[in-house]
């Protein structure tokens, strides 16, 4: 049993919802972005003798940090399934979440006290070409035929490939969580920190903007190290075959050189911004690992 | 008067001339050199502030090496030798701050030649600099007795701080896996007595201060070494500096159903143990993941014995191979009925206090037994 109280104020927001998506469901929809590696981390500090890349006793800052976001990875067969189109749909709105005006169908609120709100989001990779049940428009991937307000929509997220490859299952108080496989959710991180890191130093844009991109950008840079820090050893078993299938894919490729140009050597602005985060070995772990996983790739 | 390579007791006192500053910014008012066969003390001084008439007068005991045994003896000489209306005073090479902290407690002024000193009359004068390093260093036949193997004595008088005879010493060293010569230890027992670690009566050698020696033992174990790097394909060895008592390391994935003991002792000439670090829990309460970490005389033969592959990630090893040259690292390692060869208590010790947070304090509660146990 943990001594580590570990504060989640999500939870009574999304643990419920998460577990009743996943009700009768073995896989098929994934935890990302910040809040899966929230119970990750949650799930590690309960297992403190399981083997993980940097021991989370050995990190500078442990705190599991928890954000107001939940990504969700759908996997394509689930859109192209109306059966659990009505199914994903009722669990959402029945916990309280309503579709998003700006982003709808893809992208749902729900308004708290003291005008806060929580937003659920669901991503997917880019379909195959040819598969006929599911088609691309704009930043949506959609079922087709369409279901139209019966149906919910998932954000293209080109950076998701592989991610129906070995997903990582944990259990947290009794509900059973998935997580990306660790090169799936490296390149989403590596890419979403390189489009903030440009951002940030993109001359045109005003300096509120920059300055927030920045912050963001070291975001995801540490959610990286933070992602490649807790996997396992049967996770990092397993990347060679995800590294296999996707090695020739444009995404991966792009992370490989994101790799090489900010997280390889000291002086690049990634290894800059995060080396006071970590020791200087379990800095050198993180990065090694990185370099072998998108090795000779760039 | 003993000659010194560096400086001599006779040059040490030619530098009291009348008007020179003796520990700024106190001069020298007046001075007289002892020599003679019945003089007690080394010289007569008078100080006093450049500004001011009254002087203070002191006798003076020069030590051309300035050892905590050589200090302590100047210190009774000087008290001996001070005569009504005198204070006593010492002179030696260097000072260091804990060494002028013993002056002042024990009322005795001292100087060296390195701008360092105190010069105290109770009540009336406190004159005390710290800080100018040492420019002289040690020409003592063994300059450090804490480190290296030298330092296999020192660990042997922590296990047990009675012998009768230095042989039995050296003997004992020998049986517990150290490669020392008599005369190597008879000059680390040495060593030890002019710092007053140990003292010797009769040909007993008798361990005075196991505290002190512990942390000396442990400060040693925290320095920097340096390593005979393994020859390259020339042959060419160079010695290098390394912030770890490793020469090497490397993590491993071994082979299915290997039994690495045996593996490992199937090698005569290769010495093996288990780390302090991965030894902990034989002598503390103890929790910790991560690879098993065994030290190795030989880390290509130990890879060839093993087999297996390189892991990159330590924490996914099956074991963490480290080499070392340090006689320390297998020097009295306890073996178990398996055949494992852990190390010993106090090299436990030595790795854990130089550790993390958490291994520092296991290492408190081994020092306690550490102590407990040389103490009954």
């Amino acid at each position: 049993m943990s001594l580590i109280t570990i504060q989640d104020e999500m939870r009574p927001l999304f643990g419920p919802l998460l577990a009743d998506l996943f009700q009768g469901r073995d896989g098929g929809i994934l935890v990302a972005g910040g809040y899966g590696l929230f119970l990750k981390q949650s799930w590690l500090l309960q297992n403190p003798d399981l083997p993980i890349v940097v021991p989370i006793s050995q990190w500078r800052d442990n705190t599991p940090r928890v954000t107001k976001d939940l990504d969700l990875v759908v996997g394509l067969d689930v859109i192209s399934d109306a059966a659990a189109h009505a199914q994903v749909l009722q669990t959402i709105k029945k916990h309280g979440f309503k579709v998003s005006e700006i982003n709808a169908r893809w992208q749902f609120t729900k308004e708290l006290p003291q005008a806060r709100k929580v937003i659920v989001e669901l991503h997917a990779p880019f379909p195959p070409e040819d598969d006929s049940g599911l088609v691309v428009d704009g930043r949506r991937v959609k079922r087709k035929p369409s279901l139209g307000e019966r149906g919910f929509h998932a954000r293209t997220n080109p950076e998701a490939i592989g991610s129906a490859l070995n997903p990582f299952r944990f259990q947290v108080d009794g509900m059973t969580v998935l997580v990306p496989n660790p090169i799936t959710w490296s390149i989403m991180k590596l890419t979403a920190a390189d489009d903030r890191w440009k951002s940030a130093n993109h001359p045109d844009k005003p300096e509120e903007f920059r300055s927030f991109s920045r912050a963001q950008a070291i975001k995801h840079a540490q959610d990286v190290c933070r992602m490649v820090a807790m996997v396992n050893r049967d996770e990092n078993d397993a990347t060679p075959s995800v590294i296999e299938a996707l090695k020739a894919k444009p995404e991966f490729q792009r992370a490989a050189l994101i790799v090489a140009e900010s997280f390889a050597n000291d002086d690049q602005w990634a290894s800059q911004v995060l080396s006071e985060y970590w020791s200087d070995e379990s800095f050198a772990v993180v990065r090694s690992t990185l370099r072998t996983w998108f090795a000779n790739i760039a | 008067m003993s000659n010194n390579t560096q400086t001599t007791e006779s040059t040490m006192l030619s530098r009291f001339q009348v008007g020179e500053v003796l520990l700024a910014p106190l001069v020298i008012r007046s001075c007289v050199i002892l020599g003679g066969p019945k003089d007690k003390g080394d010289a007569r001084l008078e100080v006093g502030m450049p500004d001011r008439g009254e002087v203070f007068p002191f006798v003076v005991e020069t030590k051309s090496r300035g050892t905590p045994q050589n200090i302590q003896l100047a210190m009774v000489q000087a008290k001996a030798a001070a005569q009504e209306g005198e204070w006593p005073m010492i002179q030696v090479p260097y000072l260091s701050p804990e060494r002028i902290l013993e002056l002042e407690k024990a009322e005795v002024s001292g100087v060296d030649l390195c701008g360092n000193g105190v010069v105290v009359v109770p009540g009336l004068l406190w004159v005390v600099r710290v800080g100018s390093p040492n420019r002289f260093r040690d020409s003592r036949p063994l300059s450090n007795p804490y480190r290296g193997r030298s330092a296999l004595v020192a660990r042997m008088l922590l296990k047990q701080p009675h012998w009768q005879t230095l042989s039995e010493l050296a003997a004992s060293i020998t049986s517990a896996g150290g490669e020392l010569s008599l005369p190597q230890v008879s000059k680390a027992v040495q060593a030890l007595t002019e710092d007053l670690m140990v003292s010797k009566e009769s040909g007993a050698i008798q361990l005075r201060d196991p505290l002190r020696l512990l942390d000396k033992l442990g400060g040693e174990w925290k320095k920097p070494r340096q390593f005979w790097k393994r020859p390259d394909s020339a042959g060419r060895s160079i010695k290098v500096q390394v912030p770890s008592p490793y020469l090497s390391r490397q993590s491993l994935r071994l082979p299915k159903g290997i039994d690495w003991i045996q593996a490992l002792s199937s090698a005569p000439e290769l010495r093996w143990t288990i780390s302090g670090e991965s030894s902990v829990n034989r002598y503390a309460m103890f929790a910790q993941g991560g690879p098993q970490r065994i030290v190795v005389s030989d880390i290509v033969q130990a890879l060839a014995k093993l087999g297996g592959t390189p892991e990159p990630v330590p924490s996914f090893a099956d074991i963490e191979l480290l080499e070392s040259e340090d006689p320390g690292a297998f020097f009295d390692q306890e073996t178990d009925a398996n055949g494992v060869r852990w190390a010993g208590k106090l090299q436990t010790w030595l790795e854990l206090q130089a550790g993390d947070a958490r291994q520092q304090e296991a290492a408190k509660e081994i020092r306690e037994q550490i102590l407990k146990e040389v103490q009954q």
